[in-house]
């Protein structure tokens, strides 16, 4: 093998597709030697050893683990694919527009109780629609009109009461 | 002549015909809202029915049922956001054809697909349903065995360019499903003495997680402004694309039709089945995936036709073959009706006027798709940055009402982050749904043929039933090398 | 308060946050709504069975009783958070209280204590359970069946571990002495009873009213009851007590139990007035015509004698656990 072959191949491994699948190979290598024996427990009085509840899980580390070697080596020795970048790359983004999603996200996860489910649609609906640069007014009045609504709904046409808030004293 | 006079007596009233058609008309509602799915529906509507007569009472959760197997696709289609389980199978070809600009083609051929494998599996339920509740009771955890190991072999047409990959997420889909308490020792599996766990992850926000949050993540992290294509509903399916798709409907009617009659397997498996099987017949293969509209027909005939035939081993044997017939189980001994053999011979006019009722049903579930169409497809003219927003706010209110629980809004925010990596780096989220499905369901039925048959393996070969499963995984297998070598050779 | 003017209160409340939240008064019990959480999803028995009580209760306290599902880790989600529900909510929320509490006592790691962190109210519903064969099976009677499970391998189903069902299993097992029977787990009766109809297994302690259907129509053979006293149901069928006094049954009783109860702040204004609002919805006629619909009985515990029989559950349940090594 020539200086060029071995850069090529150098090259290969370190594009997306190698990088991915020895993520893939370390993730199984802790599954199958760290996370089953730490947080599997073998029961006391097993039956048949084909009855662990250790086996399938074992199958599915190995299956990952070969599968992860069997990537790698696609991308070394397969034929050169190109793969189709279906999606514009992650950069060059404007901060608030994807600062103000994440605070929406967080809205709901941390404050879906304690601010409850209607006043968290609002904070959140608004802080998407300014992430987007939405510029009509009655847009936003949407935004306050449909989560209080949709909570209305769900409280009296379906039944199913949405957090109301603790803050509140609910 | 008599008979036929009080069937009719007790079926043709206001009340149960308007109860039908409420009841579609709230299944199909509910249904496409994600997160609350038919079963929710059909739980909520029992109270009201407590003070109604029997037959109405059951029209209107079977009405629910039908409208929420059929709603799961419309949300499917336009917003990829499956509104119940089954559907996830129909947005793997609904969501890319109504990004195509073909969202009313896709919502009519989901409709017609529905309503065709509806009426089937109702025929199935009223002529058939003796000779299906044996099938039913001749599948032990052996034959379920060799049912779930054929299912898998689905991975191999859903995993979209790479098969390896595709397998990957299926393995990564077991591991996670495999999460909780053990069902035979009640030992812990990688629960990290969290709580919340020790019951499995809840499917429901994993589903909207995987499909409908990566969306919206894409949206708002790839400087979606500059590429906003304002989608628009389009035209309408034609008569010869039916046409074409009505051997891969009728197929997957008949899927459906013996996956529901059989307890405990369900819709999701039986619309993916479906879907699989049209793919592997289908001279279009290649385009499933990527807006083929046979692919919508033969997961929605999959998935709705398992709707008439679960109520085979409820009504014929007292067995409820899923959650929803087990609450409508509820709904028949609380107006102090027994489903069984006895029923039929005690109650056989309640019988007929319940099958008039259903195939009614089917009917209005037509109609009110229809209607539903024309309202539901202008949300693909809605902009996107208006849209998203409102989408993810039912998303967390879905999430949370399955349990009132806040860590499944968590779990469906995790899975969103884990449909995204999936998008970006070429995995595939049906693979992974499958493996998380079916593999605690393989488990189960291996380590329960063991105990049945004290450890032996003879059990696994003990019937017709499993070397026909077990042949047809071979034959399944051994297609997908074949078209795999030949895929090699044309390289 | 009407939940509408909550919500629209709550939405706009960040203003009036500091004015709000003031306790009712225990005095005027009930000033609000009244919770009943529900420990499983919306659908199975419990559910259908709490919506049931949930709405004759209402009627009685003449307040709303909004059911609220929180199932998981059997019960025990739901449970742990009324132990740690707030002192002002403690007299407004109740749980409908079933076997996962006493099971999971001692099958699940718990963040409470299931007798002292609790108010027990009272048990509202039994539900039996019957020991039941396929048609098919060679077991006539109960005596035929106790004396062939001692030696040969059985195999029974049950809709999952830690259910009333199992557990009547596994305390049958230990109390005749049967080294060679299986228990095979299902996740829910629907998937259990087609095992049970073909005879893939051989006997079940399954719910009365799960299977009663297939009793009378003659699929299933029922060879005991497992409550104190025969069923009204079944009358002639003996109960597992009586017929087995000479395997070491004699103290055999179990039953799936559905009772309130509701958290250790719970008010005495509250837990009073709760009580007699239970009892007298348990007098009523439309309690009484549903009851036997599904099967069930009225449950007979209150208050202590609840709490004892609660009591008395857990430390049997932890010493057959403890026998059996489950979940170890």
């Amino acid at each position: 093998m020539n200086n060029t072959v071995i850069r090529q191949k150098m090259r290969r491994l370190a594009s997306g597709e190698a990088v991915i699948s020895l993520v893939l190979i370390a993730t199984s290598l802790t599954f199958l030697f760290y996370l089953i024996p730490e947080y599997i427990v073998e029961p006391r009085r097993l039956q048949s050893p084909l009855l662990s509840p250790l086996i399938l899980p074992q199958i599915m580390g190995w299956m990952i683990l070969l599968l992860g070697v069997g990537l790698v080596l696609g991308t070394l020795f397969g034929p050169q694919r190109e793969r189709v970048e279906k999606s514009t790359p992650l950069r060059d983004l404007p901060v608030i527009q994807w600062l103000l999603p994440l605070l929406a996200f967080a809205v709901y996860y941390f404050g879906f109780e304690a601010l409850g489910a209607a006043v968290c649609g609002v904070l959140a609906t608004l802080l998407l629609f300014v992430a987007m640069g939405v510029r009509h007014i009655g847009i936003y009045l949407l935004g306050v009109v449909m989560p209080v609504g949709i909570c209305l709904a769900f409280d009296y046409g379906l039944n199913v009461p949405l957090p109301y808030g603790s803050l509140w004293g609910y | 002549m008599d008979q036929i006079l009080e069937v009719l007596s007790l079926f043709l009233s206001v009340e149960n015909i308007l109860m039908i058609a409420l009841g579609v008309v709230i299944g199909v509602v509910i249904g496409a809202i994600p997160g609350l799915t038919a079963t929710m529906a059909v739980a909520l509507a029992l109270p009201f029915t407590f003070g109604m007569e029997p037959v109405t009472a059951i029209l209107l959760l079977v009405g629910i049922y039908k409208g929420g197997m059929y709603g799961g696709s419309i949300t499917a289609i336009l917003i990829r956001t499956p509104g119940s389980p089954a559907s996830a199978s129909t947005l793997l070809d609904g969501y890319p054809m109504a990004q195509k600009g073909e969202a009313k083609k896709a919502l009519s051929m989901a409709l017609y697909a529905s309503c065709i494998a509806d009426f089937i599996s109702n025929l199935s339920l009223i002529f058939l349903a003796g000779f299906l509740a044996q099938l039913a009771l001749s599948f032990g955890p052996p034959e379920y065995f060799w049912l779930i190991c054929f299912s898998l072999t689905i991975i191999i047409s859903v995993s979209g360019d790479s098969v390896m990959k595709g397998l990957v997420a299926a393995a990564l889909g077991v591991i996670l499903a495999l999460v909780g308490m053990d069902p035979v020792y009640g030992t812990e599996r990688l629960t990290f003495d969290n709580f919340n766990l020790m019951d499995r992850i809840n499917f429901i926000p994993l589903l909207i997680g995987l499909f409908a949050i990566p969306e919206i993540l894409e949206f708002y992290l790839s400087r979606a402004r500059e590429h906003i294509q304002t989608a628009v509903a389009g035209a309408d399916m034609t008569w010869q694309e039916l046409k074409r798709s009505m051997r891969t409907i009728i197929r997957g009617s008949f899927i459906g039709v013996i996956i529901g009659a059989i307890p405990g397997t369900g819709a999701t498996a039986a619309s993916f089945i479906s879907y699989s099987e049209a793919r592997r017949n289908s001279p279009n293969r290649e385009n499933f995936g990527k807006g083929e509209i046979e692919g919508v027909a033969a997961a929605e005939s999959g998935n709705n036709a398992v709707a008439g035939a679960t109520m085979i081993p409820l009504l014929s044997l007292g067995i409820p073959g899923d959650v929803i017939t087990a609450i409508i189980l509820g709904a028949f001994m609380i107006h102090g009706l027994t489903p069984g053999p006895i029923l039929f011979q005690e109650n056989m006019n309640l019988i007929y006027a319940l099958f008039c009722g259903i195939m009614l049903s089917s009917v209005v579930l037509f109609g009110t798709g229809k209607l539903a169409i024309r309202y539901f497809s202008r949300i693909a003219d809605v902009p996107k940055q208006i849209l998203f927003p409102i989408v993810l706010m039912f998303c967390i209110y879905g999430a949370y009402a399955v349990n009132n629980s806040t860590f499944d809004i968590a779990v469906m925010l995790v899975f969103g982050l884990v449909g995204f990596i999936f998008n970006r780096t070429g995995f595939a989220a049906a693979p992974f749904l499958i493996g998380f499905i079916l593999g605690p369901m393989l488990e189960d039925n291996f380590r329960r043929s063991l105990l049945i048959s004290n450890h032996s393996f003879d059990v696994f070969v003990r019937s017709p039933i499993d070397w026909f499963f077990i042949a047809l995984t071979l034959l399944s297998l051994g297609f997908a090398l074949h078209r795999y070598i030949q895929s090699l050779r044309n390289n | 308060m009407k939940p509408l003017m909550k919500m629209l209160m709550a939405a706009g409340a960040a203003v009036f946050l500091p004015l709000m939240g003031t306790s009712a008064q225990a005095a005027d019990w009930p000033a609000k709504n009244v919770t009943l959480v529900v420990p499983y999803a919306a659908g199975g028995t419990t559910d259908i069975l709490s919506r049931r009580v949930a709405d004759l209760l209402g009627t009685e306290l003449g307040v709303t009783v909004i059911v609220e599902n929180r199932p998981g880790a059997g019960t025990t989600v739901a449970t742990a958070q009324l132990a740690r529900v707030s002192k002002r909510d403690a007299d407004y929320r109740v749980l409908m209280s079933s076997p996962g509490h006493t099971v999971g006592a001692s099958l699940y790691p718990l963040s409470y204590d299931p007798v002292k962190d609790f108010r027990f109210i009272q048990n509202v519903i039994d539900i039996p359970n019957v020991l039941v064969v396929p048609a098919k099976s060679k077991y006539q009677t109960f005596e035929e069946f106790v004396a062939a499970a001692k030696t040969e391998a059985t195999s029974y189903s049950s809709p999952g571990i830690g259910s009333s069902i199992h557990m009547s299993g596994e305390l049958f097992k230990s109390k005749i002495g049967a080294p060679n029977m299986t228990h095979v787990p299902f996740r829910g009766s629907g998937e259990a009873l087609p095992a049970l109809l073909a005879g893939d297994v051989d006997f079940s302690f399954e719910n009365l009213p799960t299977v009663y259907p297939m009793i009378k129509s003659g699929q299933l053979r029922v060879l005991a009851v497992t409550t104190n006293e025969p069923s009204p149901f079944l009358p002639e069928v003996p109960t597992v007590k009586a017929a087995g006094v000479a395997h070491g049954l004699g103290d055999f009783a179990t039953s799936a139990w559905f009772g309130l109860i509701g958290s250790a702040s719970m008010s005495d204004e509250a837990y009073g007035k709760l009580q007699v609002a239970v009892n007298n919805v348990m007098q009523s006629q439309a309690f009484n015509d549903f009851l036997p619909q599904l099967g069930a009985i009225a449950g007979k515990e209150s208050g202590d004698a609840f709490k004892a029989m609660v009591e008395r559950d857990i430390n049997q349940w932890a010493a057959l656990v403890e026998a059996t090594g489950l979940g170890e």
